[in-house]
């Protein structure tokens, strides 16, 4: 849960800054700074392990730029290359620490249901879990980032030529933007591994963003949505017994699936009808131009004879009609026939206009 | 010794921008090629020329969004980044993502953050400032539409309302007039022209020669090089115009 709203409150800016696919590209190769941090002090001790993969993340960051900026690759390309080849260094080493209790299963797809196991001891009173008191404070770390620089991070993120311009540094933002989803990745990790750690960051903000119009919101809503997959992905993995992160992910897809079906404006639902709406509001401006070009010639129209001429289904024709009657567009002559109204011509107008 | 004491009366009257042997390049392509410019005080100033003779460029490595090649570009007599409260900055339209989750207040009070500096939060009175300058631009029934919703006029009198705040003595707008409508277009050509009466200078991208004279009076003739840069009058001739569209034709074809 923590996890989830770690990643979700500064995944609103990665999805904004179109970065998803940096951040799957730091999440995979922290894993290598974590290696060698381990091996290092020969031990999963928190803090160097965030060194490590922080600075991991910092050299994936600069070496997808300095790809982008000096040959003529695309910046997806160049983040193809950059995290595969940091992830695989990762990889081997870890295949060779026989002595250090790490492994690559744990890695790919991390191991929440042993977190709470890892106690912490404070003069030998147990204080709780450890990733618990890990995870809250980057918490801390993560809100009051977003806080303290939310006027900065938003400007660089909109306009970065404006940030430029007037001496806000978006670059120096950007960096720090990256310390902390690298620093997130590390903690993350533990719990859910790296293939699953994007699904904390990305989907959640995604989902939010089709919600809302307001940055602040957003923030909130991809927070709420992470912590709602968490915990429903959590009852489903304990009620059926699966991975639980891989249902936690499972459940933040389904949440962002409703929210792209049935989001008001954006969802997929009313924007649908929208079209269609404007689609059938195109469909009598054709009808009533077509009774206009017909009364010039003098003939006389009625349902049917529209089907025919405009290529309609006579079930089509007459439900265009009805509205353009019920709209008082055109009106119903002595014998059957149509005639266009002032408003009908008001209404061509205003599309031809 | 003498230049000295007329010097203390000149120290008012620098140029607002003084550009010398400015050279930027992208990669191994020039896209201005030493160009020697001063911008008069007080003046709407167009920048015209073809597409890549480098007039986005010009402005931007006027606020060292480019990196400069070589040359010195001064602001007032110091470099600009000394000088970032004296200058606004207007880009294309194009260059932001609309669908950006803010409104047309919040855009315009972006503007003021500059001048906040780090750390410190907008308040009430950058609230008022901008719903204030929303407005010179005709926009104030739409401070809470989000960006994406407002035509292309209004979302470049957005950014000029961002400028506004910025409360600048100079304006650089890349292309402020292009694709709006007629009514954003005397919208910000009447602001301007107030502005400019106040003693501010405009520095403006220019496409539509057919108004230049009629909008301006001062422009600078751009085409990697400096074709000419003077009064309306003087600069804006057939000859001048034929060099400026001409030579690039000579380079694509070379």
């Amino acid at each position: 849960m923590l996890v989830a709203a770690n990643c979700a409150s500064i995944g609103a800016f990665l999805v904004l800054r179109q970065m998803a696919m940096m951040s799957d590209a730091i999440s995979h190769s922290v894993l290598l700074g974590i290696v060698i941090a381990v091996f290092t002090v020969g031990g999963r001790e928190t803090v160097p392990v965030i060194v490590g993969g922080v600075l991991a993340g910092i050299l994936t960051v600069s070496l997808v730029e300095l790809l982008y900026r000096t040959g003529k690759l695309k910046q997806d390309s160049s983040i193809g290359i950059v995290f595969p080849f940091l992830f695989a260094i990762g990889v081997i080493l870890v295949t060779q620490a026989g002595n250090v209790h790490i492994d690559a299963q744990h890695v790919l797809y991390g191991s929440i249901e042993f977190v709470p196991f890892d106690t912490l001891y404070l003069d030998e009173i147990n204080i709780g879990s450890k990733s618990l008191w890990v995870l809250g404070s980057l918490a801390i770390a993560n809100i009051s980032f977003i806080a303290i620089l939310y006027k900065e991070l938003k400007i660089s993120t909109f306009d970065a030529s404006l940030a430029v311009s007037v001496g806000l540094m978006p670059v120096l933002i950007h960096y720090l933007l990256m310390i902390m989803v690298a620093t997130t990745a590390v903690v993350a990790f533990e719990s859910v591994g790296a293939i699953l750690v994007i699904a904390f960051f990305i989907v959640p903000a995604a989902g939010a963003y089709l919600l809302t119009d307001k940055l602040s919101k957003m923030i909130l809503l991809s927070v709420s949505f992470g912590i709602i997959s968490a915990v429903s992905g959590y009852l489903f993995a304990i009620l059926v017994d699966v991975s639980i992160a891989g249902s936690m992910a499972t459940m933040a897809g389904a949440v962002f699936g409703l929210i792209w079906v049935f989001a008001p404006n954006r969802g997929l639902i009313s924007r649908w009808r929208r079209i269609s709406k404007q689609r059938f509001d195109l469909d009598v401006v054709i009808l009533l131009t077509h009774m206009q070009d017909e009364f010039k010639l003098h003939r006389k129209i009625d349902s049917s004879s529209i089907a025919n001429d405009l290529g309609w289904t006579i079930e089509y024709s007459n439900k265009v009609c009805d509205f353009a009657l019920n709209k008082k567009f055109v009106e119903m002559g002595d014998q059957g026939d149509l005639n266009l109204t002032n408003s009908g011509q008001e209404k061509i107008h205003h599309y031809t206009a | 010794m003498m230049e000295l004491k007329s010097g203390q009366k000149d120290l008012t009257k620098t140029s607002p921008i003084e550009i010398k042997n400015l050279s930027v390049t992208y990669r191994t392509e020039p896209a201005l090629w030493n160009i020697d410019l001063n911008f008069p005080e007080g003046k709407m100033i167009a920048i015209v020329g073809p597409n890549g003779a480098g007039k986005s460029t010009l402005i931007k490595a006027i606020m060292g969004l480019v990196p400069i090649t070589a040359g010195k570009v001064s602001v007032y007599g110091k470099p600009y980044s000394s000088q970032r409260r004296k200058v606004a900055y207007v880009p294309q339209r194009g260059s932001v993502d609309w669908d950006f989750p803010t409104d047309a207040l919040d855009v315009v009070e972006m503007g003021l953050y500059g001048r906040l500096g780090w750390l410190r939060r907008p308040n009430s009175q950058t609230r008022d400032k901008a719903r204030e300058c929303l407005a010179k631009v005709g926009l104030e029934e739409y401070t809470d539409r989000q960006i994406g919703q407002l035509s292309g006029g209004q979302q470049q009198r957005v950014f000029v309302a961002r400028a506004l705040a910025q409360d600048p003595q100079i304006y650089l707008m890349d292309e402020p007039l292009n694709g709006v409508d007629a009514i954003t277009e005397e919208t910000i050509l009447s602001i301007l022209e107030d502005l400019r009466k106040e003693g501010n200078t405009i520095v403006m991208v220019h496409h539509d020669l057919q108004t230049v004279d009629k909008y301006f009076d001062w422009v600078v003739m751009l085409n990697r090089n400096l074709v000419g840069s003077g009064p309306i009058k003087e600069v804006f001739t057939k000859d001048n115009l034929d060099k400026t569209y001409r030579e690039k034709q000579r380079v694509s074809l070379g």
